[in-house]
């Protein structure tokens, strides 16, 4: 009898115990991988939802001050050590008989020369160079000024179209960047058909459609993108390339040899710019004309003289590709 | 040694044997119940009487259910003596000849010959009755689809061919895809008509009443039941075949369709709507579908 | 057993009984993070497991700005008017649990109708979605495939509703023709809710990219940085809701259809004329400029281009990764909740299955607009007045391909040989 009153102890105690864990599983099952609930966060957001509109933004004038003239910013982006090079494609079943290509996600030259590095200006400036006296947006990115003069004279920013070719199954332009009022004309150079889908994510209008062998279709982005989105084509779904779209003209991809150049930037007031690279995302731990230095999340924050040309030698680690 | 072993000394023989005769009385009683409730189940679904309302056979609107109905009346009434008697006569033994409240010796029986050829032959001819009974109702409902004339445009004659189906009903994880053959009555052809005839919906079978109807049913996965309560009809879908069912309403009104084999985790879903309408409305719900389906233009202003 | 013992075990006995019943063991719902997406944020812009630091916020933003399951809010937004998109009131109809209010309507349409397959959370990942191909719809990258938009564009109410209504052929999702109306709006608002949750809850995770180690969303230090993050994220959701409050203005309308066709009887006037259509459609087909051919495959039966994914997949599948990334992808995130990634076949055309719907119009705007999510483009039309020799496809030449496609599951070798057999005896 009274070890059946011990057994009987022990198995009360382990219902018990299994009672005690059921309620501690159910209690907060998800919580670690859904994240709690902080009410006091919480009820602090709710109290500004009742208002209905959210606080205006400042006028950036506000924000950043006034600009006192025009200043340029150039350089080069080398990369020290050996980048990841890049893999070939597998085609699969290639019935266009594309010729062998290899990934582009990091492009470099001989002497480390990093191709496709995308430099741009992240804060929203005000497009006033339509104006008598623009401070913001120099009078030569005045796209209806320079309608009339010969595409080849014209840097990228100051055409009224774009071209963005494509051919033996690769887009020409790994990296590309145009403006939200320029239009892009998206080319095929292939003799068989392509189709272009630019997966935007933010404002501009996405797109996907064919185009037909030596074809042609004009894009109009209708709005801006924060950060480079991808472009794919369906038929042939190893061609990859990035993308960005801005209001302003502040904004250059580094060239085969590593350099880039943007003129014209307003002078005087701290900009924002952001840099970044496929195969690294932004450009973090970097060494800036000879000296150890971090842009956290790729941000390079710039003041600069009116007239200066300011030198950027970007030495990037090839450990930031891996 | 056995002494030391023993439990502790037993209850009165008189209390143990009060004790199982109130445990055989019970059991008696609790069989007895079986065919008091199963008769007072019948007679509540059928009277219509709470809690059982609505649980009798729906409405019958097939002019050939009626012979199912029949046969089922039939064959509950047969069932319902035997299950009545049986029920009766067990509760009867249990009480009668329970061990803990007879005193009566025990007689053993070697079995009796002119009994077993009893129980063998009764039911082998009642089985075999009701087998040659339903034959022409089985037959009627599964092998004779209706026939319609042929070439000599008399019906009853040689040349007589199976009616074809109004529509096919394709049975699928979890909805009814019906597909009416249109106009020209054949099923997943272009008709002569420069166009396709054959109209698509899902979940919702018109029917035009008093008319002979064929339906063709398939499966696109796996199997399903098609079950029409109001028609009386019930048949197993199979993945690879082929069937027909027919019925003719009396009715016009909306009615259930639904699944009868468990089908998968959204059997339940698999309702449908069956609709018998006249023959003029028949006609113009086809033709009003048939132009939404053809529909090629389209305005924001208009809508559908 | 003795009394006494019987009385020790009664009590836990009866606990664990109560704890069940009396729903111990099921808490209140709660939307499930898009860990996914989480994670593959991290992966490009921050250290492993630095980001499970922002959990906590991402959800309270969450919950304050559209509420729980259980009671779904609709947030008042700078310079679009919510409240008359979603009806809160349908809201309510359809969230929270299966039960019936007080005058015997049945709420909690979503969950007994919906969640089941396409989740509480509307991720396309309920209990049932492992086994169904294709998978649910994920409604929180806000991409929705049938409808009479142009690409990027949000569906409208009619084309969410035509899926409730005709269900969607050749996949898992049935009809839901037998629901009163009022409860598919409130399904359809439900769906548009879930999205908007779910594509803000994206949108906030992009941003995460660009903050600084240590940094958050909503800086709480200071009243004036609180007041500028919210805003800042109200504007975003702003962003999302106002695409959906303009679905209804960017429908391509179709105003006029097929030459030689005869309104009437809803034909082609002749035979003559359907048989040129489809002639002319097949050419397109196999055509250069409609390309069709490249991914439904010579044959239509779609074998041609095969290997590619579908945009919910891409989400974490690159381009030009290798079988065994792919595998390593796909385990990494099926951990965090992903189903694994199928890749998407174009529709074979000669069954006569059309997941957007078999009318004319239905697959008019597939061909014109192309499918979102999915690898299908839009066709290239000629603008007005281009020369003839310009390249691109006319109104009539999109009509012919819906022709020829709409013709294809008719033609002889669509139709396999008669093998069914009837059950049914040859003597009468």
């Amino acid at each position: 009898m009274k070890r059946i009153t011990v057994t009987m102890r022990t198995s009360t105690t382990g219902l018990l115990a299994a009672v005690v864990l059921a309620v501690a599983g159910c209690g907060s099952p998800q919580t670690a991988s859904n994240g709690a609930i902080e009410s006091s966060l919480v009820s602090k957001i709710d109290a500004t939802l009742g208002g209905g509109g959210g606080a205006v933004a400042a006028s950036a004038a506000e924000t950043l001050g006034t600009p006192d003239g025009w200043a340029t910013i150039k350089g080069r982006f080398i990369v020290r050590g050996n980048p990841p090079a890049g893999t070939p494609i597998s085609m699969g079943e290639n019935k266009d008989m594309c010729p062998p290509a290899t990934t582009e996600t990091v492009v470099v030259g001989p002497g480390g020369e990093l191709r496709n590095v995308l430099i741009y200006l992240e804060d929203d400036i005000p497009d006033d160079s339509a104006e008598a006296e623009p401070l913001w947006t120099h009078a030569d990115y005045d796209i209806a000024k320079n309608a009339d003069k010969p595409a080849d004279e014209l840097l990228p920013q100051q055409r009224a179209e774009v071209e963005f070719d494509q051919k033996n199954c690769r887009f020409l332009d790994h990296m590309f960047a145009f403006r939200s009022n320029q239009a892009m004309k998206i080319l095929n150079s292939d003799p068989f058909g392509h189709n272009t889908n630019l997966e935007t994510k933010d404002k501009a209008r996405p797109f996907n459609q064919t185009i037909p062998a030596g074809g042609s279709v004009v894009y109009e982005p209708g709005g801006t993108e924060k950060r480079p989105f991808p472009v794919s084509c369906a038929i042939h779904p190893w061609m990859s390339a990035r993308m960005i779209i801005r209001e302003n003209p502040y904004f250059a991809v580094s060239k085969e040899d590593g350099t880039f150049e943007i003129r014209n930037v307003p002078s005087g007031v701290k900009l924002g710019f952001r840099v970044w690279q496929e195969g690294a995302e932004y450009l973090e731990d970097v060494e800036l004309n000879g000296e150890k230095t971090t842009w956290s999340k790729g941000k390079l924050e710039l003041q600069l003289d009116d007239g200066e040309v300011r030198n950027l030698d970007v030495v990037v680690d090839a450990s930031a590709f891996e | 040694m056995a002494e030391a072993k023993r439990a502790p000394a037993p209850r009165r023989v008189s209390e143990v044997r009060r004790r199982r005769k109130i445990v055989g009385r019970l059991w008696s009683l609790l069989f007895l119940s079986v065919p008091i409730l199963g008769v007072a189940v019948f007679v509540l679904a059928a009277g219509d009487i709470w809690p059982l309302q609505k649980h009798w056979l729906p409405v019958n609107i097939n002019e050939h259910g009626r012979v199912i109905d029949n046969l089922f009346m039939f064959i509950l009434y047969l069932t319902g003596a035997i299950f009545v008697g049986t029920g009766l006569v067990l509760p009867w033994f249990l009480w009668r000849y329970d061990a803990a409240a007879n005193r009566d010796p025990i007689k053993y029986s070697h079995g009796s010959h002119t009994l077993e050829v009893v129980w063998s032959i009764l039911p082998a001819a009642t089985l075999l009755f009701i087998a040659i009974y339903q034959m022409n109702a089985w037959a009627d409902a599964k092998m004779r689809r209706p026939m319609e004339p042929g070439p000599d445009a008399v019906l009853g004659t040689e040349d007589d061919v199976k009616q074809p189906p109004l529509a096919r009903v394709t049975g699928r994880q979890f909805e009814w895809r019906i597909q009416y053959a249109g106009p020209d009555r054949k099923l997943g052809t272009r008709d002569d008509l420069y166009g396709v005839d054959d109209l698509f919906t899902v979940n919702e079978l018109h029917v035009p009443v008093d008319e002979e109807v064929v339906i063709q049913i398939e499966s696109e996965d796996v199997l399903h039941s098609f079950f029409l309560p109001n028609m009386r009809i019930k048949q197993d879908v199979v993945p690879g075949m082929k069937q027909f069912v027919w019925f003719k309403a009396n009715r016009q009104g909306v009615f259930d369709i639904v699944c009868a084999e468990l089908c998968g985790w959204g059997h339940y879903k698999m309702r449908g709507r069956l609709v018998v309408e006249s023959r003029q409305d028949f006609d113009e719900w086809m033709a009003q579908e048939f132009k939404k389906q053809e529909a090629v233009l389209y305005s924001t202003s208009v809508g559908e | 057993m003795s009394f006494p013992d019987w009385a020790r075990v009664k009590r836990p006995m009866f606990m664990i009984g109560l704890l069940c019943f009396a729903g111990g063991c099921s808490q209140e719902p709660t939307f499930r993070l898009n860990n996914v997406y989480l994670y593959v944020q991290e992966a490009k812009f921050g250290e492993q497991g630095s980001y499970n630091a922002y959990k906590n916020e991402l959800q309270s933003i969450l919950v304050s700005l559209f509420g729980t399951p259980d009671e779904p809010k609709v947030p008042p937004l700078p310079d679009v008017d919510t409240a008359a998109l979603l009806d809160l009131d349908e809201l309510q109809v359809a969230a929270g649990p299966v039960r019936l209010d007080e005058q015997k309507r049945a709420r909690g349409l979503y969950r007994e109708h919906c969640a089941h397959c396409h989740g509480v959370s509307g991720d396309g990942a309920g209990p049932t979605a492992s086994f169904l191909n294709p998978y649910p719809r994920d409604f929180r990258k806000g991409v929705f495939k049938f409808k009479s938009t142009p690409k990027g564009e949000k569906p409208t109410h009619a084309d969410l509703h035509r899926t409730l209504m005709e269900g969607i052929p050749g996949t898992a999702m049935p009809s839901f023709r037998l629901l009163d109306q009022p409860d598919r709006d409130a399904l359809i608002n439900y769906v548009m809710y879930l999205s908007i949750r779910g594509e803000v809850e994206r949108k906030l995770m992009e941003e995460l990219g660009e903050l600084d180690a240590g940094e958050k969303l909503i800086r709480t230090e200071s009243p004036e940085d609180f007041a500028e993050d919210v805003a800042y994220i109200k504007e975003i959701a702003a962003g999302i809701v106002s695409r959906w409050i303009d679905a209804p203005s960017r429908v391509t309308e179709i105003t006029r259809g097929p030459t030689q066709w005869d309104i009437t009887t809803s034909r082609y006037e002749s035979e003559e004329a359907r048989l040129a259509a489809i002639e002319h459609g097949r050419r397109l087909f196999y055509g250069e400029i409609a390309n069709c051919v490249k991914c439904h495959g010579e044959s239509a039966l779609g074998d041609g281009q095969t290997n590619d994914y579908d945009d919910w997949a891409k989400d974490f599948i690159p381009p030009n990764v290798t079988p065994a990334q792919v595998q390593e992808l796909s385990d990494k995130y099926t951990a965090l909740g992903a189903l694994p990634p199928r890749n998407i076949r174009p529709r074979n055309l000669r069954r006569g299955v059309f997941r957007g719907g078999r009318r004319p119009i239905d697959i008019y705007w597939r061909v014109r607009n192309g499918i979102d999510g999915s690898p299908m483009p839009a066709a290239l039309m000629k603008p007005d007045g281009a020369p003839p020799e310009a390249k691109g496809l006319t109104e009539e030449d999109l009509w012919a391909l819906v022709t020829y496609v709409r013709n294809l599951e008719f033609e002889a070798v669509s139709r396999p040989p008669e093998h069914l057999v009837e059950n049914e005896r040859l003597r009468p």
